[in-house]
């Protein structure tokens, strides 16, 4: 069975959204408007769905087709493209509630209302593959942790000595809501017993990302008050500020933890018989190495601002 | 009245830090980690992986180290696509 390229599902993703705004009233799509200037504020042109660093939003649903149809089951073209798009829809939702939570961004009435509605739109069209009772629980269980994750973030952010390996696992729990769509096509299949894995293997990839960014993003966090795991990886301590020997003798640290999850992401995939699950880890490493690198460079070569 | 002097420019921070510094840093994970712990003696780990230079050098190098890094200096990694 052939299943759609990345490219497609990428395609499919940004016309689903494109789509999907067209159906909201003016008043909700004045917020979903201003939610996609923020975006386009940090980066310019249309979200890139198969960058190295991105969220592998239309791949999760291709990977659960490829692990279905190397463990002997079937999974059609429609249903890894339905998912995609509902995929695509909603990470917009989260996005909502993200930017809300995070930096305050919206109005927090507004916001719940609208987030709340794109979840059950996504839902919606995902349930249109034919999902199981057993799938809907399972959902929902997600659904309650990610919740908790939520608010356990912003605790755990707020504190001065950062946090650790444990605190990252449970805050990483708001990015299981990415797996769903992978898992509504191992239901739909019949191969559910793939689901454990499956989901390991996702959130391995969501951490390694959480990663990089946050080590990205790791002054900016600091400035508006924001603890990470990375800034405890880099040894900054209660009021002791990010100085460059902190970034660049620690950052080895933080990518030792990028390349274990994104190692687990590479042997999940070959056990699951996804080795494009295998590749995209290799090719997310080879970016962040690269990454790493620059970092490591621009921090020597400009000018302090004294 | 006199117009104010230009304010000087700044330096250029990769030739004040010598290549053997900068390669190394860039390609051994050991020497940047002793060169980049806490109370390292930069002095003493420079002469431990064979790097000479002038106390100046030193100087600079500590002062880089200790150095601040506030939110605007990281953007340029930030740059890019819009990522999902």
């Amino acid at each position: 069975m052939a299943f759609p390229s990345p490219d497609r599902l990428a395609t499919i993703a940004r016309q689903a959204t494109v789509t999907f705004a067209d159906e909201l009233g003016p008043r909700s799509r004045a917020i979903w408007d201003a939610m996609l200037a923020r975006r386009a504020e940090v980066s310019a042109g249309a979200p890139d769905y198969l960058h190295s660093f991105a969220q592998p939003i239309v791949l999760v649903p291709l990977w659960a087709a490829q692990a279905v149809t190397a463990s002997g089951g079937a999974a059609d073209e429609a249903m890894v493209e339905t998912a995609a798009a509902a995929g695509a829809i909603g990470y917009y939702a989260v996005r909502l509630q993200d930017d809300l939570v995070d930096e305050e961004m919206g109005d927090p009435g507004a916001i719940a209302v609208l987030s709340s509605a794109v979840l059950a739109s996504a839902q919606s069209r995902l349930g249109s593959i034919g999902l199981s009772p057993g799938f809907w629980r399972w959902h929902s269980g997600v659904m309650l942790r990610y919740a908790e994750a939520m608010q356990f973030e912003a605790e755990v952010r707020a504190n001065p000595g950062g946090y650790d390996e444990a605190a990252f696992d449970q805050v990483m729990e708001r990015s299981r809501p990415l797996v769903v769509p992978g898992v509504a096509v191992l239901d739909a299949t019949g191969a559910w017993p793939l689901r454990s894995d499956f989901e390991q293997m996702v959130i391995a990839a969501t951490s390694a990302l959480q990663l990089i960014n946050d080590l990205g993003h790791a002054a900016k966090d600091i400035s508006v008050g924001n603890r990470t795991w990375v800034h405890t990886l880099l040894g900054v301590r209660d009021e002791s500020p990010l100085t460059r020997g902190r970034l660049i003798g620690g950052m080895d640290r933080v990518f030792d933890q990028i390349k274990c999850r994104l190692k687990d992401v590479i042997d999940l995939g070959r056990d699951l018989g996804v080795p494009e699950a295998a590749g995209w880890a290799e090719k997310t490493e080879r970016a962040a190495a690269d990454r790493f690198e620059r970092l490591l460079v621009w921090l020597l070569e400009t000018p302090p601002r004294r | 009245m006199d117009e104010a002097p230009d304010a000087p420019d700044a330096p250029d921070f990769l030739n004040e830090i010598p290549e053997a510094v900068f390669g190394k840093v860039i390609k051994s994970r050991t020497f940047r980690e002793a060169l980049f712990a806490e109370h390292a003696n930069v002095r003493q780990v420079l002469d431990e992986a064979g790097i000479y230079i002038s106390r100046d050098g030193v100087r600079q190098l500590e002062d880089l180290i200790a150095l601040e890094q506030n939110a605007s200096t990281l953007r340029p990694l930030d740059d890019g696509p819009q990522l999902v």
